[in-house]
């Protein structure tokens, strides 16, 4: 543990989530918003608490920090939904064995959270994601719908968090306390990420067949579909997740992703037969 | 086990940062730059705990300070990004404190003893490897351009710039890259990025001024390719002109070719594709030898 670890958390990560963000653009700052200034402060107490339990932060000062923002971190927790507010609290956990490996997974996954919500399109669809009704979340998808959105930038961020996913997935745990931690971290990410939710889940898929409809696929094709749709389902099944009673680990079936996909890719693309572009 | 690195951001670089030994002050400085769509710590994943964790093994990570540099590798343009690097460089590398700084940053020169660090790797990945090396190539051409103010021509131009390149720890620099993109990309390999599936729908939204650029026969591949040919041709000594290369066996994103003052390095990291072969892990330690000086 050393003082400047807990500094650079402050500087990169506590103070941007509770300073108003004017990054979001005017049309997605509801949604946009949502994530990085109610969900994530929220989720970073967690974090806070977590990486002092272990070592990695000083703890009297962690404490001293979520003492003097409990007033705001209270105003974020009331604007959350219910059922979030349950899902992003500090959970009755026992430490596991701490040594510096420990404090390297810490390091090492709130460095890619770091990096996750400083992009302003992750941020963007992440908030797409959750905030949006289903009928605002059409509009989104839907080619014959207006929508003052970019989903230039959206799409952008569905990238990031999908490159987020798999490089957490991939961190090398050594010992089962080293998967354990990474476990436990990855949970307190899973609401912000909608993995918690199947509908959430299935929102992956069909913006994945709505953006794809948009262009035409060269001959190589025969099998890229598939393995898309493999790959996100290999990734997003994949997330670590403690098991735990409180929560339902959400059923992601690989042939129901498929089909979410490939209906979403039909609808959209003959409502955009016109505006069909050639991959890059 | 070495103890670790502190953290420390890096103040006017958004999301970049340096992990500190503890011994400091650091002989040798690895700067690590990420490729398309690519991030600080997604793309070098566990470089950052590995190399703490067998220090005994590689022992030239201990006393070396690692800088992980985050930049807009789907929106800018090679040669704004080469120049953004450049201050980064400068930035980390040149002692603030160093008599002459502000001077010596002007005319993009460092005296000798001013530098932090006694040694420099470079290390890129893809589109990283890109921008390193038109960042070389950028401040061997304001070396001979100020060679030219000063009338010199010929040979004793070359002899000039050979002169005013030794120690400058940039040019002085090792150049180490992991599927660079050099000779250019395959953007319409589609299933080369399926298996990056994250990639492959931040290429579908990246600019396209950007993915032109990196097209293989753009003219900013082409003439970084004559422009680094030529300068090592003239300049041997210069060490950061040269690179040093690792592909994986199943890449199918960039094209796996060089320049031809480097050097591939075989065997090829073997089941690797072009995203893996940059990440160590318990298993694949071949990036801990790789990234040598």
């Amino acid at each position: 543990m050393n003082g400047n670890d807990l500094d650079f958390f402050i500087k990169e990560l506590w103070e941007p989530s509770l300073s108003p963000n004017t990054e979001v653009p005017p049309m997605l700052r509801d949604s946009g918003s949502f994530v990085i200034s109610k969900v994530y402060p929220v989720e970073l107490s967690v974090w806070l608490e977590y990486g002092a339990d272990i070592g990695f932060f000083d703890k009297l000062r962690a404490k001293a920090l979520l003492k003097d923002e409990a007033e705001v971190l209270a105003l974020c927790r009331a604007a959350l939904p219910k059922e979030l507010q349950e899902r992003i609290a500090p959970q009755r956990w026992i430490p596991p064995t701490v040594n510096e490996r420990s404090h390297a997974i810490f390091r090492h996954q709130m460095l890619m959270t770091s990096e996750l919500m400083g992009d302003r399109g992750a941020n963007a669809f992440l908030g797409i994601l959750l905030a949006y009704t289903n009928d605002e979340w059409a509009d989104v998808i839907s080619a014959d719908k207006m929508w003052l959105g970019s989903l230039e930038l959206v799409c952008g961020g569905f990238g990031r968090v999908l490159a987020h996913l798999d490089s957490v997935r991939s961190f090398p745990p050594k010992t089962v306390e080293d998967n354990e931690l990474r476990n436990m971290l990855c949970e307190i990410q899973t609401p912000r990420l909608g993995l918690d939710s199947a509908s959430r889940v299935l929102r992956y898929f069909e913006f994945a067949g709505a953006v794809l409809a948009q262009y035409e696929l060269p001959l190589e094709k025969i099998d890229v579909e598939r393995v898309i749709v493999r790959e996100m389902h290999r990734t997003l099944s994949g997330w670590p997740r403690v098991i735990r009673t409180v929560f339902e680990t959400p059923k992601i079936d690989a042939e129901e992703c498929w089909q979410v996909f490939m209906g979403k890719r039909a609808e959209s693309r003959s409502n955009a037969r016109t505006r069909l572009k050639t991959l890059p | 086990m070495q103890g670790m690195r502190r953290l420390e951001s890096i103040a006017g670089f958004y999301k970049s940062y340096a992990l500190i030994p503890e011994s400091e002050p650091a002989q040798t400085a690895i700067v690590f730059v990420h490729g398309f769509a690519g991030s600080p710590t997604g793309t070098w994943l566990d470089f950052h705990g590995l190399t703490e964790e067998y220090a005994e093994d590689y022992p030239w990570w201990k006393n070396a300070t690692l800088f992980f540099y985050a930049y807009n590798s789907t929106g800018r343009a090679i040669h704004v990004n080469a120049a953004r690097l450049r201050s980064f460089l400068d930035a980390i590398l040149i002692s603030p404190a160093a008599e002459g700084h502000e001077a010596r940053l002007a005319e993009r020169k460092s005296a000798e003893g001013a530098w932090k660090y006694k040694k420099l790797l470079l290390v890129g990945h893809s589109e990283g490897a890109v921008v390193i090396r038109r960042m070389i190539l950028d401040k061997m051409e304001a070396l001979e351009r100020r060679g030219r103010q000063q009338a010199e021509e010929g040979t004793q131009l070359v002899r000039w710039v050979d002169e005013n390149a030794v120690g400058d720890l940039i040019l002085e620099s090792h150049v180490l890259l992991f599927a660079p993109a050099c000779a250019g990309t395959n953007f319409s390999g589609v299933l080369g990025f399926a298996h990056g599936v994250s990639r492959f729908f931040s290429a579908i939204a990246s600019a396209f001024l950007v993915r032109n650029e990196l097209l293989k026969g753009s003219p900013i591949l082409e003439g970084l390719q004559f422009g680094t040919e030529s300068a090592f041709r003239q300049h041997p000594k210069v060490s950061a002109l040269p690179a040093t290369i690792l592909f994986g066996t199943k890449d199918q994103v960039v094209y796996t070719d060089k320049y031809a003052c480097d050097e591939i390095v075989e065997p090829y990291a073997e089941g690797h594709d072009h995203f893996s072969v940059c990440k160590p892990s318990y298993i694949y330690r071949r990036p801990l030898e790789f990234v040598k000086p």
